[in-house]
């Protein structure tokens, strides 16, 4: 018979947090008996639902407490800790060349389509193949296929490409710093936040002449990046974008290395993630963005938003600048949401055993969130994707918007019944449940690995429940938002 | 099969203790704010309700489940041990009993042979 020595805890619990936690359980339960006015919208305007939307949460709460419960029972062993993979074949090298050559073309064709075509952004090129294609596109054809895009990056196949020819000219240059560690992801962190403000915040994201002229300032700043830290130690760390894709590969079962391509046991390349400055921040932020672009179209934020804009006006800033410094103020908050969600894991995992600190646990499961970013990527950005994504087979034909008719395909159109609200609404909430169950397997394994004893693991592992079920909910509450 | 496990210790840091404090204000605070006019507020709640309560569960230090779980989670992996170690030890037994190849021919030609277990295993 089982016998568990564990300590009594109702008396070490604080008076405090047991009178605040009985507080907030009573205004909650206030809440949920007596909801406001609002609480009648949500995604059934939209969507035919058998149930209201936040019964999903609720479905989707139990499904992980399920998940939790089959975890701990039968999973008694670490599983994932080590790359599991085997070679499928030689990758040809050759490859790498025309791959590099079509990222270039593509890259000129944004910074052609952007000074030359029309400035009206659903007739041009770029507003759609930046923000539809390249930002969602890209990442989900990574889970799926690895991580292409490392080949086709324009910079880096430019910067290889010099290389080449200088070496073939008898020159050779040496990156003259070494990248420093403690800088570690952070400039992958920057970029992205950078370009989530250009997405969603800043006032004239649309023109395609400030994406050209932004394109090329990036392309400019990879060279310099390339050129003072080596080429592939920058696509590693300084890319924005390369990091961003780079991460999501890692979901991917398939790799190409060493001139071969692998097939590896799915999120077993998660736990290889290296522990460097900057990591959990990459994946708080990729959260805290989609968690930001979902609550600035919901109810809560475009009430709240205004108040926060007169303040600034108040100041005597402009409207636009009011405007949009106001939502980087959401950005912000919505990331610290985010790192507040992940820090109360954290803590909770801290409290059931003092031997690790809080930056260790914070380093060592920062991958098992990585599953969680994605799936929220998926979820919130999967009809802008099919829907909006089919308009690229229309601007490939007719890219500056002058009516060229080059691969016979201008005459497409979207087609909005292609996959009507209610599907849309399933399919994102199998993502958002299937991507953190998939983060509560990888936790499970990493505490299985780090903890001393099973108990230990188990109790660790309640946090983490914690996280992931309030990841699900906040995004399941977003996405219903979106779609009022 | 008795099995034990080892006392959890109470090493609740005063930090993490006051954050999760700090966080049951916030959600109190939200509360607070739903039920003053800011529309939507409610509704967020009622998604992260679940959530919540179980962090209020887990903020009084309770696991609820954890002794069924450790016991699952232990019981598990004795139950296949077991048999893989029934079969190690049977083929033990079969390699200490029967000679094979050329020691079965030199056991059975000597006029005094070596013990049965030292026969069967390799020098």
């Amino acid at each position: 018979m089982s016998a568990i020595d564990a300590p009594s805890v109702r008396s070490a619990a604080p008076r405090l947090a047991r009178a605040a936690v009985i507080v907030t359980l009573l205004l909650l339960s206030a809440s949920v008996l007596a909801p406001d006015v609002a609480a009648a919208h949500g995604i059934s305007g939209r969507a035919s639902l058998p149930v209201p939307p936040w019964l999903f949460a609720w479905a989707a709460a139990v499904v992980l407490v399920v998940s939790f419960v089959l975890l701990s029972t039968m999973w008694p062993r670490p599983r994932l800790q080590l790359l599991r993979e085997r070679q499928i074949c030689a990758w040809p090298p050759a490859l790498s060349a025309p791959a590099g050559l079509v990222g270039m073309a593509l890259f000129a064709l944004v910074v052609y389509a952007g000074y030359e075509g029309v400035a009206y952004y659903t007739a041009n090129f770029d507003p759609t193949f930046i923000f539809v294609i390249f930002w969602v596109g890209v990442p989900v054809s990574t889970v799926l296929v690895g991580d292409w895009f490392r080949a086709f990056s324009p910079w880096r196949s430019f910067a290889r490409g010099v290389r080449w020819l200088g070496a073939r000219a008898g020159l050779r240059w040496r990156a003259p710093l070494s990248y420093p560690a403690w800088l570690g992801r952070w400039p992958v962190v920057a970029g992205l936040v950078a370009f989530a403000w250009l997405e969603l915040i800043y006032h004239d994201h649309d023109n395609p002449i400030v994406l050209a002229s932004l394109s090329l300032a990036y392309f400019a700043l990879m060279l310099l990046g390339m050129a003072l830290f080596g080429i592939e130690e920058w696509s590693e760390h300084g890319d924005a974008f390369g990091g961003y894709f780079g991460l999501f590969g890692r979901l991917s079962c398939l790799d190409v290395r060493d001139r071969m391509l692998w097939l590896r046991r799915p999120l077993t390349g998660l736990a290889s993630l290296p522990e460097e400055a900057g990591s959990v921040a990459l994946v708080l932020v990729l959260i805290g963005i989609t968690t930001f672009d979902g609550a600035s179209n919901g109810v809560v934020w475009n009430t709240l938003q205004p108040h926060v804009q007169s303040v600034f006006m108040s100041l005597g800033l402009g409207e636009t600048p009011s405007d949009e410094l106001a939502d980087s103020l959401g950005l912000l908050l919505a990331i610290a949401v985010v790192v507040g969600f992940y820090r109360v894991g954290v803590l909770g995992m801290r409290s059931v055993s003092a031997r690790l600190s809080t930056r260790v646990l914070s380093q060592s499961f920062a991958h098992t969130l990585v599953p969680i970013a994605f799936a929220y990527v998926l979820a919130h950005y999967f009809s802008l994707l099919v829907w909006q994504g089919q308009a690229i087979g229309y601007l490939a034909s007719n890219p500056l918007g002058h009516g060229t008719d080059y691969l016979g395909t201008a005459h497409w159109h979207v087609n909005y019944s292609f996959l009507g609200s209610t599907a849309i609404w399933y399919i994102q909430v199998v993502a958002l449940v299937s991507g953190h169950v998939s983060g509560l397997a990888l936790a499970h394994d990493r505490a299985l690995a780090t903890y001393r004893s099973a108990p230990e693991a188990v109790r660790s592992q309640y946090w983490m429940l914690v996280v992931m079920v309030g990841f699900t909910s906040l995004g399941l509450w977003l996405l219903s938002a979106v779609n009022t | 099969m008795a099995v034990s496990f080892h006392a959890v210790p109470s090493h609740a840091p005063r930090r993490a203790r006051s954050a999760l404090i700090a966080v049951a204000a916030g959600v109190a605070v939200l509360s607070l704010a739903a039920h003053l006019g800011l529309p939507g507020l409610g509704e967020a709640l009622t998604y992260l309700l679940p959530a919540t309560l179980l962090l209020g569960v887990l903020a009084t230090r309770r696991y609820p489940g954890e002794r069924a779980l450790l016991a699952a989670l232990t019981r598990r992996p004795s139950n296949r041990r077991r048999p893989q170690a029934e079969a190690s030890s049977g083929r033990a037994r079969a390699d200490a009993t029967v000679p094979r190849g050329g020691r079965l021919i030199a056991t059975s030609l000597a006029v005094r042979p070596p013990p049965a277990a030292r026969a069967c295993t390799n020098p």
